[in-house]
This record gives structure tokens, sequence and C-alpha cells, in this order.
């Protein structure tokens, strides 16, 4: 190593030019023969350029720092200084007393005398404490001033570091009273200063007074009284007469109080207040937290297309809305605009305890957090937070040279910081850039996650009461076939026609009814209808006299307890023939007319939640009104219940008593999505103040629309397309059906409809017939955007009825 | 200020005053960081990297001025950003200010001299405050051995001098690794 250490020093001496010019010859001569001396030199060299760079850089930062904030400077390197202070709003300030013995004496200090002669400072007590320079202290006053002395802050008459004990002598005059008495003027050459206190600090080594390095400021806290803002720090110098004369103002730096941080309020302003006007409950933070932060999802945009659909970031969005050529080749998507606001997720990065102790957690920047919501500006909270280690009131400027103005009167205020540790605060800028992120990822996907699988519930509930739909009506329609059957079989034993034809269908058209035999087809017509209408009447035969008479009569139920249940449902039941009918509900009670004909039971289901409860009850042929009570039921009682129905019957009684409880449930599961999404858009203008409103989205929107796809034949046309009569359909049973599909289409940019989806369910034969018209529809007019066609989604509903508008018929079959 | 008057500072050591008015170039040299994917912060670095690279000129005695400083400055922090953007991988395609005809023509050179200097400057950074104390005084404020084992609390010269040459070894293998070499152990021949 000595070696080594030899040869670093030849390489300095030649480098620092040294060396005799015998030496330097021969240095060379011998570096031209070695590779690595060549190597040492040259990285030595560049090696003390780098050295070199290390004070420029520090000066060239602490410039920085003078450019940008109008730095404070350090206490002037002078001994004695007296000085005026006031700070405000700087309440309680706590902080650990250390490092050295305090002693409180009246002994008068040679040195004090010197300056301040009887008539200044001889009523205030000295303080006088002895400190050792080569650490850190702190001390704090009685009157509440802490002195923070970093170590080697003094200096001696040649800029040489002191290592001895310091003498730091303070007297300190925060009061009106203390200051009269000590004899102190607050006059500024001739204005009389407004005085927040005033306190004199002195520090001697060995006897002689010492000097304050530059680079190591003493810092002083001086407790505030609220009232007095917009203080200066003045210096104090004796004049002739003994008097001080206070010169050379400068503005004062307040330091701030870090609170707990999970006290203040980060939201946007009006959040809370929102959400109570809405009914929920604001006490409830981590309800109110994670409805606040599922917001970040919002700043995404959605992006929809045929057969796709994606997230994307809000810059992309603007990109492809600013970029044409983009736009053009995305036709077919639409864009929901996202929303402008702070990301909840980067609230949500610094409303924690890691942030405790920094100038987020202090009432000051919570005061902030409000006008940063204002801006909707996210790289204004960027700058506070990525700033930890600057005063609040620079950032304030900063904040309004970028655009808000509104900072400038909370620059005014000037407000200081919390220290940090060393390399804190850009750990925690760190920390803040990578939490808010991933948490704006993750919510974004658990928002997404959580949507969509509503999306599909509701897709899976609507295709499940489709299917129920589809049974019931093809349950009532064969049981309207059935009692039909059975009343024509009994009207023709009245009647005492023995040979019965076989059944025919009633005919639709009246027009169209031809009466080549009267009593057949009489006899059908008004059996028909008095079956369809549930009413009692008569038929004579005139060429026998008889009288054929089908009677129905009116009957009543009535649940116990009604209101208690959720859903009820009651069912006729009639033993002749294997079916069952629904009764209507009243509210109060339920009624159907019952054929005379027919005995009957009746079948009650009710549900409570998931509880299920059912009652059945033979009713007397003579009965008008029955009472039942319903009892709890699970899968196997109510099979126990059915156990004398027909199988068809307690199979399909069965599954309407699941079908309400699955109903039930979902309808719960809607009403809750559907109020969160409520309370969401409720809250929307609250949480991103800068979004355009909704009904202004729209309209932009359709700006961007030059038109809408049209049918070529116009709207009446395709009115008159998608209204349908089956009449001449294979299955008979559509006859009789009423009711609307809805289709779900794309109009391409040629016109073509593509792609017709079936959203609403009917009847088998009506579906398939809509999907058909669809399929074999004549090309529409596209819609244009921006001057270009434009392929768009449309949704349509074809209705299906018993008749073409303009033809009339009664009522046959009321259909659900 | 003029021109004259900032060399004059710096001549006299008055660095701080320097900067300080070398400062009212920043916001033009923001403008153009900010104009090409750059941060404010990232303007504030390169400009103080220019002030030192100006400051070095200035102190060395080959120093001629042959632009204002402020063009100097300029000419300086666009390179130096171009080549940030480089490092980052960004592409050069949209950049918005093509070279100026007055730039001082031997910059390319200079620059990947005084990237060899930072470099160098990191490789300290990296021992500590201490390596870089005990170099500053030696180097630069050219401090007696004594004078700095006395200041800094070091038992004599000797432990001083032990100490900068452990400094600037370690310093050297560090600078080394970051220029991808590594350093041969000297023998004294």
């Amino acid at each position: 190593m000595r070696d080594e250490l030899h040869l670093m020093e030849l390489v300095d001496r030649y480098l620092d030019g040294s060396m005799s010019g015998e030496e330097r010859t021969a240095f060379e001569v011998r570096a031209n023969g070695n590779v690595e001396l060549r190597q040492l030199i040259a990285d030595q060299r560049v090696l003390r350029e780098g050295v070199a760079r290390a004070p420029v850089r520090a000066a060239a930062a602490k410039a920085y720092r003078a450019y940008r904030f109008g730095k404070a400077m350090p206490w002037a390197g002078g001994a004695l200084i007296v000085a005026i202070v006031a700070v405000a709003t700087l309440s309680l300030w706590r902080s650990q007393v250390s490092g050295s013995s305090t002693e409180n004496t009246n002994e008068q200090e040679p040195m004090l005398e010197r300056f301040l002669d009887d008539t200044i400072g001889s009523h205030l007590n000295p303080l006088v404490m002895t400190i050792d320079p080569k650490q850190d202290t702190t001390l704090l006053t009685p009157s509440g001033i802490v002195l923070d002395i970093p170590y080697g802050a003094f200096m001696d008459d040649h800029g040489n570091t002191i290592t001895t004990a310091v003498r730091v002598t303070m007297l300190e005059a925060l009061e009106p009273l203390d200051i009269m008495k000590a004899g102190l003027s607050t006059m500024s050459g001739d204005t009389l200063l407004e005085t927040g206190g005033m306190f004199y600090f002195d520090a001697q080594a060995n006897g002689k007074a010492v000097r304050i390095d530059p680079a190591r400021p003493i810092v002083a806290m001086v407790p505030a009284k609220p009232g007095q803002a917009d203080m200066q720090l003045y210096q104090g110098v004796k004049l002739e007469d003994g008097t001080i004369d206070w010169r050379n103002p400068r503005p004062l730096k307040k330091s701030l109080v870090p609170v707990d941080i999970t006290t203040l309020n980060f939201y946007p302003p009006g959040y809370e207040a929102k959400l109570a006007a809405l009914g929920q409950d604001v006490m409830d933070k981590v309800f109110m937290d994670s409805l606040y932060y599922s917001f970040s999802g919002d700043m995404f945009a959605q992006i929809t297309g045929p057969g796709k659909s994606r997230w994307i970031s809000i810059e992309e969005v603007e990109r492809s809305f600013a970029d044409t050529t983009v736009a053009s080749s995305r036709t077919g998507y639409t864009a929901i605009e996202p929303h402008m606001g702070i990301d909840p997720s980067k609230v949500r990065a610094i409303w924690n305890a890691g942030f405790n102790n920094t100038n987020l957690a202090t009432r000051e920047f919570e005061e902030r957090m409000r006008a940063i919501h204002g801006t909707c500006d996210n790289a204004v909270l960027d700058l506070y937070v990525n700033n930890l280690d600057q005063d609040l009131g620079a950032i304030d400027a900063l904040s309004a040279r970028m655009g808000h103005p509104e900072f400038n009167v909370l620059a005014e205020r000037k407000d200081g910081r919390v220290d940090l540790p060393a390399g804190s605060a850009d750990r925690l800028a760190r920390t803040y850039r990578e939490w808010s992120r991933a948490a704006a990822e993750a919510v974004r996907k658990t928002q997404e996650a959580f949507w969509s699988e509503q999306q599909r519930l509701d897709d899976v509930g609507q295709l499940r009461q489709n299917k129920q739909a589809q049974q019931r009506l093809e349950q009532d329609l064969v049981r309207f076939e059935r009692e039909y059957t059975a009343n024509l079989a009994e009207a023709c034993r009245q009647l005492g026609i023995k040979k019965l034809g076989p059944t025919r269908e009633p005919p639709i058209l009246v027009y169209e009814v031809l009466i080549p035999n009267a009593g057949w087809w009489n006899l059908d017509r008004a059996l028909y209808v008095m079956t369809a209408d549930r009413k009692t009447g008569s038929w004579s035969d005139e060429r026998t006299g008889k009288v054929a008479t089908i009677q129905y009569a009116p009957f009543t139920v009535e649940v116990v307890e009604r209101k208690s249940y959720e859903d009820v449902m009651v069912y006729l039941v009639p033993k002749e023939i294997s079916s069952y009918q629904r009764m209507k509900d009243g509210g109060h009670r339920f009624s159907e007319s019952t054929n005379k004909a027919f005995t009957y039971d009746v079948v009650c289901l009710g549900r409570r939640g998931t509880e299920r409860f059912g009652a059945l009850r033979s009713v007397a042929p003579s009965s008008l009104e029955e009472r039942l009570a319903l009892e709890p039921m699970d899968d196997s009682r109510l099979e126990d219940l059915l156990a004398r129905q027909d199988a068809s019957v307690s199979k399909g009684l069965a599954e309407e008593s699941r079908y309400a409880v699955w109903l039930g449930l979902d309808r719960d599961r809607q009403a809750k999505t559907t109020a969160l999404a409520v309370l969401r858009n409720q809250l929307l203008p609250v949480v991103f103040p800068c979004s355009t409103p909704e009904g202004e989205t729209a309209d932009r929107r359709a700006a961007v629309l030059d038109r809408t796809a049209r049918y070529p034949a116009g709207e009446d046309a395709l009115d008159e397309l998608l209204t349908v009569s089956l009449r001449n359909a294979d299955d008979p049973l559509t006859r009789y059906i009423e009711g609307r599909v809805e289709v779900q289409f794309w109009v391409l940019e040629d016109g073509t409809v593509h792609d017709p989806k079936l959203s609403r369910l009917l009847y088998p034969s009506c579906d398939k017939r809509a999907l058909e018209i669809f399929r074999t529809m004549p090309k529409w007019d596209p819609a244009i955007r921006s001057g270009k066609p434009q392929r768009l989604q449309y949704f349509r509903e074809v209705k299906f009825v018993k008749m073409r508008p303009g033809t009339t018929v009664e009522t046959m079959i009321q259909l659900k | 200020m003029d021109d004259q008057r900032i060399i004059g500072l710096i001549h006299q050591g008055k660095d701080h005053e320097a900067f300080k008015a070398l400062y009212a170039y920043l916001p033009k040299v923001e403008h153009l960081v900010r104009q090409n994917s750059g941060r404010r912060g990232d303007a504030k670095d390169i400009f103080q990297d220019a002030l030192i690279i100006f400051h070095r000129r200035v102190r060395s005695e080959e120093f001629a001025l042959t632009s204002s400083i402020g063009t100097f400055l300029f000419a300086v922090c666009r390179n130096l950003w171009r080549d940030e953007l480089r490092r980052r991988n960004k592409s050069l395609g949209e950049w918005k200010l093509e070279t100026e005809a007055d730039e001082p023509a031997d910059l390319t050179a200079l620059l990947a001299r005084e990237g060899e200097f930072k470099q160098a400057e990191k490789a300290l950074k990296s021992l500590g405050a201490k390596c870089v104390d005990v170099l500053t005084r030696f180097y630069v404020k050219h401090e007696p051995l004594a004078q700095i084992a006395k200041s800094l609390g070091f038992s004599g010269e000797g432990a001083a001098k032990t100490r900068k040459y452990k400094c600037l070894e370690e310093a050297r293998k560090r600078y080394r690794n970051m220029m991808g070499t590594t350093v041969a152990t000297m023998q004294h021949p």
C-alpha cells in the first residue's frame, strides 16, 4: 500500500505541475512504457475534476434555492444579534432539549455590558448555557423559544470551526411588559413597530465572541401569537445614544405543526355533505373511504365497440380524439369520456400514517388540499407531495405559476414546512408515485370486475325471467285448451249431442267466420268466448229447444298476514284437468272465477327473504271465499304438500316457488347495484368537479355524430314492418300471443344490418320471426360522423299482435 | 448583470452570486426540456450541470468567451438533454430545436469529457460526505494535511494522508465500475 500511495502522490505532483523538468521527463518516459500507469494518471485527473465539481455543485444548488425560493438568509456572522420577531399561527412547539447544562443567573457578563448599557436589558434575566459545539444542540427557553444549534455552527475570527465549549447567552422579551421594563424600544428609523417580541443572542468561546458559520445557521423558533400575521425579522443596531434601531427587515417563515394525518380531511369539498344529504352514514369512515377511492376507476375511460371493450387511460382518449386518423380507424367505438379531477388513488397514497410528520399532515395542507381539488390538476398535488422538503409557501407560489392564481393568496402566508430526516422526502415521493399507480390499477380492476359481474348477472337474470315467462305462457295456453275442451264436452252433453267432431281452432276474424253449419260453429264460438272471459253463459239449440249452460262463479282467497310476506302467489288447481291457474292479486285478496263443472284445490305460495311458505286447501263446490294461513316450506315439504296433484302441476308449482325466491334475491341485488350506481352518479360532480355536466357531454357526443342511421322507407314503414301478426304461423298457439321482442343489431358503414341478436325474448316462434325480419331487412342509410359513415349499434322492438291494426276482435286471452 | 461581471465574480470565488444571476437563463431551458418530454426537475438538473461546466471553463486557463454566456449555457443544456433522452431510450423524432448556428464547435468533445467528470463526481459522492470533505480540502482548498487532520479530527498527518489515499482509490474503483472497466491493481516497479 505504501508504494501505491507513493505512486498516487507522484501522479498528483505530475498533475499539479510541481515536478522539476528532469523529474517530469523521467516520469513521462516511465508512463509511456506502462499502460497501467497511464491509466492511473488519466483516472486521477478525472477524479480530481470530479472532486472540484462537488463544491461548485453545492454552490449551484444553493444559488438555485436562492433564485427559486428567495430563501431566508441565515443569521449574519456578527456575534451580537438582537432581533424583533413574531410569527403567526405557530402555537405549541414541543421539542427535546438536549446536550447541555442550563444555568439561570443574574451575573452580568462583561460582554453584555459592552453592548447593553444600564437602560437596555438590565431588567431581564439573562439565560446562560454552555454547550458543546461538536454536537447538535436544541435549547428551549422559558418563554418557549426553541434554539436549534447544529454542530460546528461557531467559527473563530479566522473562519476555523470552534470545538471547545461555547457559552451562549440569551435575553428574551416577548411580552410588551417585558419589553418596556427592559427599556427596549420598537423604533425602526422614525417608525414605531408593532412587536411580537424581541430576543438577544450572544455566544462566546474562551471569553471571546464567536462568529456563526453561514453554512450552518442557527435556527430559532419563536412562539407566535394569534393575529400577528406578516411579521418580519429586524436586526438591532445600537445607536450612539444607546438606543436600538431596528433595521434590515426580512420576511419570516412559519413552521408547521404536524398532526395525525388520519384526523385531517382530504376528501373533495362537499363530499361528506353530499353523502349526508343523500342519507348515507358519514360517521362510517371505512365506507366513505372505499366509496371515494372507488372513483379512481372512473379516471379511466372505456372504449366499446363491436365485440370488444377495453379500458384506456385519459391520455389515450385525448390522443384518439385529437388524431382524426386514429378516430376514423376506430369507427364504431363509443368512447365514454373520462372524468376530470384529482385522482382518488393519489389521495389514498398520501392519506395514511406513512405521511405523518410531513408537510401533508398539517392543518395548513388540509386547506391546500381543498384548493387542489378545486384545480382538478393532479400536477399540483404531485408538486406538493414531491417537494416535502420545501416550504409550503414556496410550493404555493409554484402552483400559482402553474396557472392557478388562487394559490397566490396561500403563498402570501409564507407557511414553512415540517422538517424531515435526510432522504425522507425522496423516499416518500417515490412511495407516493408507486402507491398511487398501483392503487389506481387495483381499483380499476376491482371496479371493472364488479360491474361486469353485475352485467353478467343481469343477463343471466333476464334469460331466466324470459324462460319463466315463456313457461307460464305455455302452461296457460295448455290450461285454456283443456278447459275449453272440457266446456265443449259439457255443453254437448247438455244439448244431447252424442257425437263430437274434432275440436277445431276458433277463428280469429269475425268476418271470416262462415256459418255453413249453424250448430257447431255457433256453439264453438260462444263457448270460446265464455272460456276466455270466464263468465257464465248459455246457448240454446233452436232445432231441439235444448239449452246448454256453462257456469262460472266468482271466488276469492284471503291470505293471513299477507303483508308480512314479500311475495304471495295463489293458484287454482282444477282436479278434472291437469293444470293450474294463477289468481289475480288484488293486494288484499286474490280473485278468479271458478268453473262450476270443476272441483278445485287452492295452492298458496309465499316468500319472505329466502324463506318459502305454502298452503293447500280443497275448495267445496259451494265455497265463494277461502282464508288460508301459510306455513314454512322447503323442497321436501312442498313436495308432500303437492303430492296429490298431477306430476306436471306439482313440478310447475315447485318451480314457481323456487323462481320466486330467486327473483326476490335478484331484485335485491339489482336494487343494491342500482342504488350504488345512483349514489356514485350523484357524487361524480363532487369528486370530479371539472367534468363536463352529464347533459353537456351527451350534447357533445351527439354533435360529433352528424346523422344517425335511418331506415330508408322511413320510420312509419319500419314500425309497420316491426308490427307482426302471426295468424298464419305453423304453431297455432302463437295466434293468441301478444308481446314484444327486443333485437339488438349493428348498422354497418355500408348500411347493412349486421349481427341481429335478441335482447328480450317472448316465445320461440316469435323470437325466430323477429330475427328473420332483421336478417332479411333492406339496407339502411348509415350513421354519419365527421362526414364519414360510421357503424353503430341500435335496439328495436318487434311487436306481436293478434290482429293487424285496423281490425277488431274481442280479447280472448290476456297474456302476462 | 453583464457577462464580464459574472466571469469576474467567478474568478473572485463568488460562485453563489454568479450562479444566482445565471439562473435567469433557467426558464428558457425549462421551456426546452418541457417541450421535449421532460419535467421541470430535469431542467434544473441539467442546468446545474451546465453551470458546473461553465464554471470549470471559466476557471481553466484556456478559457475565452466565444459566445454569450446565455448561448453557451443553452447549447450545453440542449446537448445534455439530447443525451439524456437518448439514455432514456426516448425517440428524438419529435425533437423541436435543431442545433443552432452559433453553437460552440468543440461542444461534443467538451461534453464527453465533462460526462466523465460527472461520473467521477458520482463515484466520489457515493463514498460519503467525509471522503468528499477530505478530498475537497486537499485538492480544491489546498489545505495542508496537518490542518485537514485537525479540522476533521484525524490523529495526525499520516492518518489524513492514508484516508485521502483510500478514498481516492475506492473512488477510482467505483468510477472504473461505472465506466465498465476494472482497475488493475497497481504494483510499484
